[in-house]
């Protein structure tokens, strides 16, 4: 771990108390763009554009957005997965985009990504134990871990019962594992070199209901055990709100509105966020009689397809004359609550 | 799904006041696997009155969606016994000619994933005049006037330009429009929809469900709604049934049973389930263990090694389904049968 140890040291800067995020923050991204090249000359995709997002230590940040919003290229490119076209990603005080290799893996330690398919995240022909082990070898081959055999047979076993899988099972394949159990092995994995954030790409959304909580009760767990913080995506937003202290919404690439969770699912801004939550059904007949819908029209364009303005404004009922012609930056809104929309601050001032 | 000429339906009596238009009764679905004989449906009774929206609600491997397909006999490589009725039909018994009939026209299917639905080669007109053709018998204008009106009451716009356009040229929610008008293209009297709305984004549910309510109670077909998501049941269903290990363990009118569920399995779910109107919950409630596989299934209660209040007679004997009274049953040892 070495240089990886390292930390900024805790700035004090008493008066931004205000802010939920805490300083310095474990991740800061910002103005971060991963455009997708499309053939024939056509405008390239872009999946991300301009995102912002600070994650303090031991904080869970909740991403929401509709398929194709680029949450998912967003995870991506903040891990280097893929290289974002621009913008910054800093992680315990280090930027990660001009990294590449062995400086890159060493930087990546601290984070982790669970995706949302464990049995396509999860090697067919390894093991339980294998699969657990593969990243403290990925660490230890380049000098980044020291272990010794029986020090790496004893951490598999332990991070096995840190995520609930009986030991007994470490000789089994991922076939014979159920979608609980599989993901208990990917979020293993992830815990392995020992992170201090994770970024978990809808985590909880593959897998049954009654698994969904063992799931996310453990995600709850490790937090209070080992002070992760989570960049959790999900599409479900009574599962972020469930795990999450800070909620971003995303919409064709940006965010259109952050807060702490609570005022933003008490108070939501922007028409998008307030037309996603009223969307989302209640599991009781009797809420559900009461409740107003606000349906909205038609479906988002494709983010090869963005036009000029507001990138919600063709669905928006609230639309100004201004938002087909300028887009709203994330401004604040009330302390800790931004939004981007110009209901709540006019262009230019 | 190759289209043989199904015929016209000669016109159907009108349905008794009060008779169920479908009624199943035991109805078992095995498959031989690999690793042994499944019993994805293991002995279903059912009644469905005419315009009721019953939501089907379990697990992945509970056993819904085999159980809805085999109501269309679509589970040629399962052994399928029980007696189905529909409009006091046996489906079971029925030709294959005379079941052909009925399907696409008195009873309809929508599919979770849209895109495997459709044929990508035809237009998306070609699939549903087609029906139209098969069924009612219209000609070629009759049929692509119908089916423009079609889809315009599935809310698609322009309908008059779609038409003409395949499935990729459509989005996820437009695509499931299209299935929408064409299931509904005969006004059917059962329409059975497994996962409509999986696929889709949350706001694009809301109009797919706003949709479906709209045109099911306007030609008063009755809908069978096959869903995991507890929430679209409590905004969309008059009556629900929770499948579990491929049984009914509870059912009944959707208010009561939200209300005062009583099968464990069934209060589990509804505890398990994060809740957009109940914010600061410290802690989930999970039901713990894993879902049965449907191999070699006990002649037992198949939820008790998951239950926390499980009795002696759990791990003996299946428990028979008992009236609480309201159309709300239970199968459930904690709920002894009245002498």
């Amino acid at each position: 771990m070495n240089e990886l140890s390292e930390r900024d040291p805790k700035g004090k800067r008493g008066d931004r108390n205000a802010l939920p995020a805490p300083d310095p923050p474990l991740l800061e991204v910002a103005g971060l763009c991963l455009h997708y090249p499309q053939g024939g000359g056509q405008a390239p995709v872009r999946a991300v554009d301009g995102l912002e997002l600070r994650i303090g230590p031991g904080e869970t940040l909740g991403l929401v957005g509709e398929s194709g919003c680029g949450k998912s290229s967003a995870a991506r490119a903040i891990a280097q997965l893929v290289r974002p076209t621009a913008g910054q990603v800093r992680f315990q005080g280090r930027e990660l985009t001009g990294l590449a290799g062995r400086a890159l893996i060493a930087a990546r330690q601290g984070m982790q990504m669970v995706f949302q398919d464990p049995y396509a995240a999860l090697d067919p022909r390894m093991t339980a134990g294998e699969l657990i082990a593969e990243p403290l070898h990925i660490y230890r081959n380049r000098g980044l871990l020291t272990l010794s055999r029986t020090g790496l047979a004893e951490r598999v076993a332990e991070l096995m019962e840190q995520v609930g899988l009986p030991r007994a099972l470490r000789d089994r394949y991922p076939h014979q594992f159920s979608g609980g159990q599989r993901q208990r092995i990917g979020i293993a994995r992830a815990l392995a070199p020992r992170p201090e954030l994770l970024l978990c790409d809808e985590p909880v959304s593959a897998l049954d209901v009654s698994i969904q909580a063992q799931i996310l009760n453990l995600f709850k767990d490790l937090q209070q055990a080992f002070g992760l913080a989570y960049l959790f995506i999900a599409h479900d937003l009574a599962v972020v709100q469930y795990v999450a202290s800070r909620v971003a919404v995303m919409y064709l690439g940006r965010l259109a509105e952050t807060a702490a969770a609570a005022d933003l699912y008490r108070d939501p801004l922007h028409p998008y966020t307030r037309a996603l939550l009223s969307a989302v059904p209640i599991p009781d007949p009797q809420v559900e009689r009461r409740r107003q819908r606000i349906l909205l029209s038609g479906e988002p364009p494709s983010p090869d397809q963005l036009l000029a303005g507001c990138p919600f404004h063709s669905r928006c009922a609230q639309r100004l004359e201004v938002c087909a012609r300028h887009t709203p930056r994330l401004r604040e809104a009330a302390p800790g609550h931004q939004v981007a929309c110009f209901l709540y601050h006019p262009p230019e001032g | 799904m190759a289209a043989e000429p199904a015929g016209h339906l000669e016109s159907l009596e009108p349905l008794a006041s009060g008779a169920p238009l479908l009624r199943v009764q035991d109805l078992r679905v095995r498959f031989a696997t690999g690793d042994g004989l499944v019993q994805a449906v293991a002995g279903v009774d059912l009644r469905l009155a005419r315009g009721e929206t019953l939501g089907l609600v379990g697990e992945s491997g509970s056993g819904k969606s085999v159980l809805s397909l085999a109501l269309l006999g679509l589970v040629p490589q399962g052994q399928v016994t029980g007696q189905i009725w529909f409009r006091g039909e046996e489906l079971l018994a029925m030709s294959p000619a005379r079941l052909r009939r009925l399907r696409g026209d008195r009873i309809a299917m929508i599919f979770q994933d849209p895109m495997t639905a459709l044929n990508p080669y035809l237009r998306i007109g070609t699939q549903i005049t087609e029906v139209l053709r098969l069924h009612q018998g219209l000609g070629r204008r009759a049929a692509r006037e119908r089916a423009i009106e079609l889809l315009r009451d599935a809310g698609i716009a322009a309908p008059e330009r779609r038409i003409d356009q395949y499935p990729h040229q459509f989005s996820g929610g437009m695509r499931q429009r299209a299935l929408i008008a064409q299931g509904l293209a005969c006004g059917p009297e059962l329409l059975i929809a497994d996962e409509p709305t999986s696929a889709l984004d949350v706001t694009i549910q809301a109009q797919i469900l706003d949709l479906i309510r709209l045109r099911t109670r306007s030609l008063g077909t009755a809908v069978i709604l096959i869903t995991h998501d507890l929430g679209v049941v409590a905004g969309a269903c008059d009556t629900l049934a929770v499948m579990y290990a491929g049984r009914i363990v509870e059912r009944g009118p959707t208010g009561p049973v939200f209300q005062a569920p009583r099968h464990p399995y069934t209060q589990g779910l509804i505890r398990s389930v994060p809740r957009l109107d109940r914010p600061g919950a410290e802690r989930l409630v999970a039901i713990p263990g894993q879902p049965p596989s449907g191999i070699g299934l006990p002649p037992c209660c198949p939820f008790h090694p998951r239950c926390a209040q499980v009795l002696p007679i759990c791990r003996q004997a299946l428990p028979p389904e008992v009236d609480l009274g309201g159309g709300h049953g239970v199968a459930c040892w904690l709920y002894p049968e009245p002498r």
